[in-house]
């Protein structure tokens, strides 16, 4: 299982470098593809929960550190108001609790029902954005949920996992090369996953 | 719950509380540290989304020539396509003219730097800049467009490359006045979706302020981050509050077409 871990965290690094040459798509709402954010859930379908804990622990500290923007205090005589903003660290808890919610449905990953587990990863993207863009409005007092950021949310959630059966073949070819039982013993057929 | 997934749950709780209390400073290195190690691939990166913007915007261009292609023959679309070419070109040499003569015309120390990748941000407006502490772009500095108007503030800045935070971001603030009024306030962004022209927010304004659309705004210099006189926006319109006014503005620059900045070295306090 050790060697399998590591390779979903080189997958998961490789994912943060390849995020780095995905534009915003400007021609479908502005939306993005969120490749750390998929490689984490499909990775926590397929780990125990230990596992699954560590990759939200390095998934978090990689977002956070391209998205967390610090600056020195303002002046408070001329700024009256703080500026508010997600702590660096936030999407350590965000990812970790998506990975509990996205282990509900790892029996049927296990055993084989990719559709459902590619729902749940739907699900599960679009309620990390929401997460993310409530707790702004939360810290900023100021609700920022709009319909545009709705059909923003929605079309994010929805072409990111579309790259989820690439992800699951990956996953049970890295889990095959590392002599890892990705599906239970009682449901292993060939050519489910690939 | 099996013990040993309570216990990977509690160090996973330790090593997050851990991370929340990293100090600023410390979050500043680590984050250093990870752009000075994606730099390189960052601006082969850009390589990439420059290449996307380009695709779509020749689709946008064949949706029109197939309109044109409907009424005119396969040769004289030939000529078309090449003039539109030349009009990019030369809008792109008037860009770069308007920019080249706006450096020489500044009263500041200006670093021009190219932009390399827009909005990476999921709900921040930034973009990121291929000249950093190599080309004396550091943290804090102001950045202005190739107009003069005020586009945002430096930060994480590496050898390389840095970050610009704009002024359209709803974290961004910049103490402004009203030229022509006595009303001074901070101007601050908003999230906006797509479609969306990006606007501005003067807040603390007076509850009866004598303010009119078409009024300009600019930076004052106070709290020594932003040089005074710097144009931000003009005056869309203003509206009273139960303690404050508020005015929306209309930002001099155009967020969606930035490609050369200039950093203020020099400015930051």
């Amino acid at each position: 299982m050790f060697r399998f871990i590591l390779s979903l965290m080189g997958t998961l690094l490789a994912a943060c470098l390849v995020q780095l040459f995905i534009p915003v798509l400007s021609v479908f709402w502005d939306t993005r593809v969120l490749l750390i954010a998929i490689v984490f859930l499909v990775s926590a379908l397929a780990l125990p929960t230990p596992g699954m804990l560590l990759m939200a622990f390095v998934s978090g500290l990689l977002w956070d550190m391209q998205r967390t923007i610090l600056f020195p205090p303002y002046d408070g005589v001329v700024y009256p108001a703080a500026t508010s903003s997600l702590p660096f660290g936030i999407s350590i808890i965000f990812f970790g609790v998506l990975g509990f919610i996205v282990q509900g449905v790892q029996p049927l990953f296990r055993s084989g029902s990719w559709r459902v587990s590619l729902l749940a990863i739907a699900t599960c993207l679009f309620l990390y954005q929401i997460i993310e863009i409530m707790t702004l409005s939360f810290v900023r007092g100021r609700f920022l949920l709009t319909e545009g950021v709705l059909i923003r949310i929605s079309l994010t959630a929805l072409i990111t996992c579309l790259l989820t059966p690439l992800l699951f073949w990956l996953t049970s070819r890295l889990a095959e090369a590392c002599n890892y039982q990705l599906l239970t013993q009682q449901n292993r057929r060939p050519a489910r996953y690939h | 719950m099996r013990p040993l997934n309570l216990i990977a749950l509690l160090v996973f709780l330790g090593a997050t509380v851990w991370v929340f209390t990293l100090s600023e400073p410390i979050v500043r290195k680590v984050q250093q540290g990870f752009y000075t190690l994606i730099a390189p691939i960052l601006k082969a990166g850009s390589s990439t989304e420059q290449f996307a913007r380009a695709m779509t915007q020749e689709v946008t261009h064949s949706e029109d020539l197939a309109v044109l292609l409907e009424r005119a023959e396969k040769e004289r679309d030939l000529y078309k396509l090449t003039a539109s070419r030349v009009r990019a070109l030369e809008e792109e040499v008037a860009d770069l003219r308007s920019a080249l003569n706006f450096t020489q015309q500044a009263q500041f120390d200006l670093v021009p730097a190219r932009v390399i990748r827009r909005n990476p941000l999921t709900w921040s407006s930034t973009v990121t800049i291929d000249s950093g502490k190599n080309k004396r772009i550091t943290d804090d500095l102001p950045v202005v467009g190739g107009n003069g108007g005020l586009v945002g503030r430096v930060y994480n800045s590496v050898e390389s490359l840095a970050n610009v935070l704009l002024i359209t971001d709803e974290a961004s603030k910049v103490s402004a006045q009203v030229r022509g009024s006595p009303e001074k306030g901070i101007v601050t962004g908003q999230l906006t979706t797509y479609g969306q022209k990006p606007i501005l927010r003067l807040l603390y304004l007076s509850n009866n302020a004598a303010l009119t659309p078409g009024m300009t705004v600019s930076t004052d210099g106070r709290g020594k981050l932003f040089p005074p006189n710097i144009p931000i926006g003009k005056i869309l319109s203003y509206s009273s509050g139960p303690e404050y006014g508020e005015a929306v503005i209309d930002p001099v620059v155009d967020f969606n077409q930035l490609t050369t900045i200039f950093a203020i070295p020099g400015s930051a306090d």
